[in-house]
């Protein structure tokens, strides 16, 4: 039992020296001013505390002893109560290791460890004697005037006033705004200005998220606003949101179609669109094309015409019923118009809206017409090439010279393998700018074929009848000269053959259309070469070596492996690292996170959370690196899969496992 | 003694019956039943003792004299049940939902963090990953079970949340998730080719861009080889990879040698893409493959298959998993990749493609030697509670700089290859070990708040008190108590008291 009172002596006698700084130095300011009732107040309160720390020794010391002396195995209460002989025999050995153990720094670092010095206590009594002496010195002062002394005071007191002041760019029309720091939004490329009311008070210094500062004296600091960022000042942090300028939005409300088809017989057509901007539309104009006629025989007219202004500068309206003679349509014609607007930005917007098309059909006749030609525009292309045309030309020859064919017979065949001709030739004739056979050109040549003199007629007049060439193959401009010679040549070939085989002759029109084939090849060839130009020039291939197996010429070569690139950079990698314990960062950390943040973290409210972290780890907040961990870490786009071995541990259990096995 | 006690009680009943007082007699006769009984020390019928309801909230310090234990609620946790000798207990799990987190506490840089939580309740949920900063990592959503994967970019502690979200998106739980992510040494790879192609070359590119030190060659025909040197000096590869068409061209030494590094512990991946000779296979290292129809695809990406593969998952000493069949050869491994033009995956899918290839590595088990690996704990550690930390490769001592305790390393029957201490952690978060291996190693361990997982903590307290459930019931001699001794031992001194005072009188 003496034992444990003796402990709990010595601890307590610890806890009392720890505290007696404090009671002494609280004395202190009470002694110099002389006051008796701030002596007792300070002496009641002294004993206040010291029974305060009493209890606390009194329940504390064995949980204080069990937690920082591992000897005693969490057995302290053993001191107190043992009361089985066990715990008796217990309690002797603890006795034995505390005598051995606990020595007069043990107590010491123990009651360090659970006692504090308890001097924040001193401040509030310090502030309470600052109090006391400043109104005792107040009332003096009042009696014998001392202007030195305030005066001092005074300018040690002086807090800085801060004003800011913002300046959007002129083209928003915006007023200038002052006042106190506080949150603000502003357009882009405003310029912010912080001055300071009372310039007396010396310099004051503004950290920029981005890493940057300010200093706000005499000058005023300036900053133009080009993203948003916050700033900091006297510990307080003010956001300055930069909206970046919109471009114009343009709204066409009517035609609600991108293609409209008016009634034949509308007189009228509706148009109604807006402009809108976040500040002002400098221009804005409408765009009309009229596109009349039709195949190759398209006439475009473009009109221009600006949409007026109205009073309020961000908006233009404009709708209008033009009549169609105003916009000069007629039956068949098509109308595109599209809108393009202006912003008054610094660096103006320009926006185009998509192209609506007006169309006004064209009288009933001519639509029959159109509507004959439709379905020749979804029928299959029943193309035969030039090769079929050659097998069906030789299959004829056969079968003509081995049974006897009838004469009508004869003649249909060679007729149809004539049509597949021309129908080829009409189609290689379009790249020549003849006229197309697609496009229900066929019955036209039918009805030339119709009219076409005797099969007899000499070459050069069944050419003449059968090119009816409506546009010149030299304003073809789609190839080359050489490659339309070819072309020609090709297109010449199967003329004869056609005509051959119209006579029904298949057996000269066999050489023709040979000819042709081997026009068609070298196109297909030319087509290859022109492809060729422009593009990756291969080396040339060695013919003679080609195919050969031999490997003359191919070296061996021996290199360094390569270094491996790395996504994420070695001083980020090192911050991470860092961050991730208690200690200190490494030199220009700011520089490598600040960086990285405005490289990777586009999103605005990111940004500035990352940076706000950044400012707090920079403050020495160390609860707050985790946070900035994950917003550097949230820079990295994506992380790679890195291939590695799996790791094992080689324990004795698995190494006889291992040696037991067997080889 | 009981008989002597018999004889000794009947002689002194007979002398006093024979001097006629009666009332001693008496007394004589209680004193020897008395003495009698307390010496036999019998057994009471059935069920006898106290049956003690334990409070979860203040576990009992000894059972002595509890026969049986009640119990509402989860129960206590395993470190708790362990201190307490095996009662019947009466016990119902609570029908309550609870969940079951599972997640890596440890991962190496570069491997896929999986974190899935079991739940007991059905209904549609949504799981968040989420970063320090609260930003979401991943997210998933379903019923049941669900799982969210994270690649993390860097070695670092993470101290991650995850935020389990019902139907209506409130938030049913949420809690810390900390992990530590390691660097890891390069992977060391020796390669020997004698068909180039695009695989090689994606091969090799994804190997250097896993920083892994490759010796590489590849042979054109017999007189070209184009070689690549390792950046640093390696003794031990972890891995060798060869194409089937070098080993079919090499010569009967070279194969043998290749075999006997095998043999000695290292692994070997085939690649099967340019296979042609399967006698060779079959005759050197018992393979037998068959040929492959042209647009067969194998394993999880359906690549094109090997010209030549094993005909099934199982073929002889060879386990097939997603186009890989690999068997032990010696202390080392073989391993068959019946996959080719993987290239094709590496512009449209790189991430799965590396994934992949991560599996077939650990098919194979390619393996490094790692000095002390430690063990994820058993359950939660939380402050105040005994937590048991174990880890294999470890000797000596080790100490916890946070709770100023330096202990030795323990072996426990129930962990045939690791060395475990138990500690009681003070407060919540990571808990810093030092420890000697073969050189000294630092590790942490999260120390969860009291208030963290509320439902995990209720599944692991209820799994805890089941399998404590299950270590009995004992037999049931054991339960029935003996007959409590000192009433008898009173009679007896009474009776013998009242005797020697009768005789002084």
């Amino acid at each position: 039992m003496h034992a444990d009172a003796d402990i709990a002596r010595r601890i307590w006698r610890a806890a009392l020296l720890r505290r007696l700084p404090l009671w002494v130095l609280g004395a202190l300011p009470w002694l110099s001013l002389r006051l008796l009732p701030g002596l007792l107040a300070w002496i009641a309160w002294c004993m206040w505390d010291g029974a305060r720390l009493r209890q606390r020794v009194s329940h504390g010391w064995i949980a204080w002893l069990d937690a920082d002396v591992p000897e005693l195995e969490d057995s302290s209460a053993l001191l107190i109560d043992a009361d089985t002989p066990l715990a008796r025999l217990q309690r002797e050995r603890l006795l034995a290791r505390i005598a051995e153990r606990l020595d007069k720094r043990a107590v010491r670092a123990i009651v360090r460890r659970h006692v504090d010095m308890g001097l924040s206590w001193l401040a509030p009594w310090l502030v309470f004697a600052a109090i006391v002496w400043y109104f005792g010195q107040g009332g003096a002062a009042s009696t014998a005037a001392a202007p030195a002394a305030p005066a001092q005071a005074a300018r040690a007191a002086i807090v800085p006033e801060l004003s800011v002041s913002a300046t959007p760019p002129a083209y928003t029309g915006l007023a200038r705004t002052e006042g106190a720091p506080r949150h603000l939004e502003l357009p882009e490329g405003s310029k912010l200005a912080w001055c300071l009311k009372n310039p007396e008070a010396g310099q004051t210094i503004l950290e920029l998220s981005d890493g940057r500062t300010l200093n706000v004296g005499a000058k005023c600091a300036e900053l133009a606003a080009t993203e948003s960022l916050f700033w900091r000042w006297r510990g307080v942090r003010y956001t300055l949101k930069v909206t970046p300028d919109a471009p114009p939005q343009i709204t066409i409300s009517q035609p609600t179609q991108m293609i409209q088809e008016l009634k034949p017989e509308a007189k009228s057509a509706a148009m109604a669109l807006s402009v809108r901007d976040d500040y002002a539309v400098r221009r804005a104009t409408l765009h009309l094309t009229l596109a009349r006629g039709s195949g190759e025989n398209i006439k475009f007219t473009d009109s221009e015409m600006p949409i007026p202004a109205s009073k309020d500068p961000r908006v233009r309206n404009f709708s209008k019923q033009w009549t169609l003679a105003e916009l000069g349509m007629e039956p068949g014609d098509e109308l595109y118009f599209f809108v393009r607007a202006v912003d008054n930005a610094t660096k103006p917007h320009t926006v185009q809206s998509p192209t609506y098309t007006l169309r006004l059909p064209a009288p009933e006749q001519e639509e029959e017409e159109q509507t004959s030609a439709m379905p020749m525009l979804v029928k299959p292309q029943s193309l035969r090439s030039q090769r079929q045309i050659i097998i069906d030309t030789e299959q004829l020859i056969a079968d003509m010279r081995s049974t006897r064919m009838a004469a009508g017979e004869a003649r249909e065949r060679s007729e149809a393998i004539a049509a597949d001709q021309g129908q080829l030739r009409r189609r290689y004739g379009q790249f020549l700018g003849e006229e197309s056979s697609l496009f229900g050109g066929e019955e036209e040549h039918d009805d030339h074929d119709d009219h076409g003199s005797s099969p007899a007629n000499g070459q050069m007049d069944v050419l003449h009848e059968f090119g009816h060439a409506h546009d010149e193959a030299e304003n073809a401009t789609l190839y080359d000269e050489g490659t339309k010679k070819i072309l020609r040549r090709a297109l010449v070939a199967m003329w004869d053959a056609e005509k051959a085989l119209r006579a029904i002759t298949p057996k000269t029109a066999l050489a023709p259309e040979l000819k042709a084939l081997e026009a068609i090849k070298e196109l297909q060839q030319a087509d290859r070469i022109y492809l060729h130009k422009t593009a990756f020039v291969p080396p040339p291939i060695k013919e003679e070596i080609r195919m050969t197996g031999d490997v003359v010429g191919a070296a061996s070569y021996r290199r360094e492996q390569g270094e491996a690139q790395d996504a994420i950079p070695v001083p980020l990698r090192e911050l991470v690292t860092a961050l991730s314990n208690e200690g200190p960062l490494p030199a220009l950390w700011t520089r490598t996170a600040h960086d990285w943040v405005r490289e990777r973290l586009l999103d605005d409210g990111q940004r500035l959370a990352a940076q706000r972290a950044i400012q707090d780890v920079a403050d020495g907040c160390l609860r707050c690196r985790p946070g900035l961990r994950a917003w550097l870490r949230a820079g990295i786009a994506q992380a790679p899969v890195i291939l590695q071995a799996k790791p094992v541990t080689q324990t004795p259990f698995t190494r006889s496992w291992s040696k037991g096995q067997p080889k | 003694m009981i008989a002597a006690i018999v004889v000794i009680g009947a002689i002194s009943l007979l002398l006093y019956l024979w001097r006629r007082r009666l009332l001693d007699a008496l007394l004589v006769l209680l004193a020897t039943g008395a003495l009698v009984l307390l010496a036999s020390g019998w057994k009471l019928p059935g069920e006898m003792g106290g049956t003690l309801a334990i409070d979860s909230a203040r576990p009992p310090a000894s059972l002595e004299g509890v026969r049986a234990l009640s119990l509402q609620g989860d129960g206590l946790r395993a470190a708790q049940w362990q201190d307490l000798p095996a009662r019947p207990l009466a016990w119902t799990p609570p029908a309550s939902d609870t969940l079951r987190l599972d997640f890596p506490r440890r991962l190496a840089l570069g491997r896929m963090f999986t974190l899935t939580v079991q739940r007991t309740a059905k209904s549609p949920a949504r799981l968040q990953l989420l970063a320090e900063n609260g930003q979401v990592l991943a997210e998933a959503r379903g019923e049941g079970t669900l799982t969210v994967e994270w690649l993390p970019p860097l070695a670092e502690t993470l101290d991650l949340k995850a935020r389990l979200l019902d139907a209506q998106g409130k938030p049913v739980a949420e809690g810390p998730v900390p992990v530590v992510v390691s660097e890891i040494p390069p992977l060391r790879v020796r390669g020997r080719f004698s068909a180039p192609s695009f695989d090689l070359r994606v091969l090799n590119e994804l190997l250097a861009g896993s920083h892994a030190v490759i010796d590489w060659q590849v042979a054109l025909g017999k007189t070209v080889t184009r070689s690549e040197t390792a950046r640093e000096k390696m003794d031990e590869p972890d891995l060798l990879l060869i194409d089937a068409a070098w080993f079919e061209r090499a010569s009967g030494a070279a194969r043998s040698a290749l075999l006997e590094e095998v043999k000695e512990g290292a692994a070997l991946l085939v690649l099967g893409g340019n296979a042609n000779d399967s006698a060779v296979w079959s005759r050197s290292v018992q393979l037998a493959l068959r040929a492959q129809p042209a647009d067969a695809t194998v394993g999880a990406l359906a690549l094109t298959a090997a010209p030549l593969n094993p005909a099934g998952a199982q073929a002889g000493a060879w386990t097939g998993k997603d186009a890989v069949w690999a068997r032990q050869w010696g202390q080392g491994r073989i391993g068959w990749l019946g996959a080719a033009d993987w290239h094709r995956q590496a512009i449209r899918e790189p991430r799965a493609l590396a994934l992949w290839w991560q599996g077939v590595l650990d098919t194979l088990a390619v393996q490094r030697i790692e000095e002390v690996h430690w063990l994820d704990p058993q359950e939660m550690p939380l402050p105040g509670q005994r937590t048991e930390i174990c880890a294999q490769g470890v000797t000596g001592k080790v100490h916890f700089p946070a709770l100023g305790q330096t202990l030795d390393w323990q072996r426990r029957s129930d962990r045939v290859d690791a060395s475990c201490v138990a500690v009681w952690p003070r407060q919540a978060g990571w808990l810093r070990i030092e420890t000697q291996g073969a050189k000294p190693v630092t590790g942490q361990v999260y120390v969860y708040a009291d208030g963290d997982w509320p439902l995990w903590q209720a599944a692991e307290r209820r799994d805890a008190t089941a399998r404590y459930a299950a270590r009995t019931p004992v037999p049931a001699a054991q339960t029935q108590g003996t007959l409590p001794g000192w009433p008898f031992a009173v009679v007896f001194a009474l009776a013998m008291l009242c005797l020697w005072w009768r005789e002084r009188r």
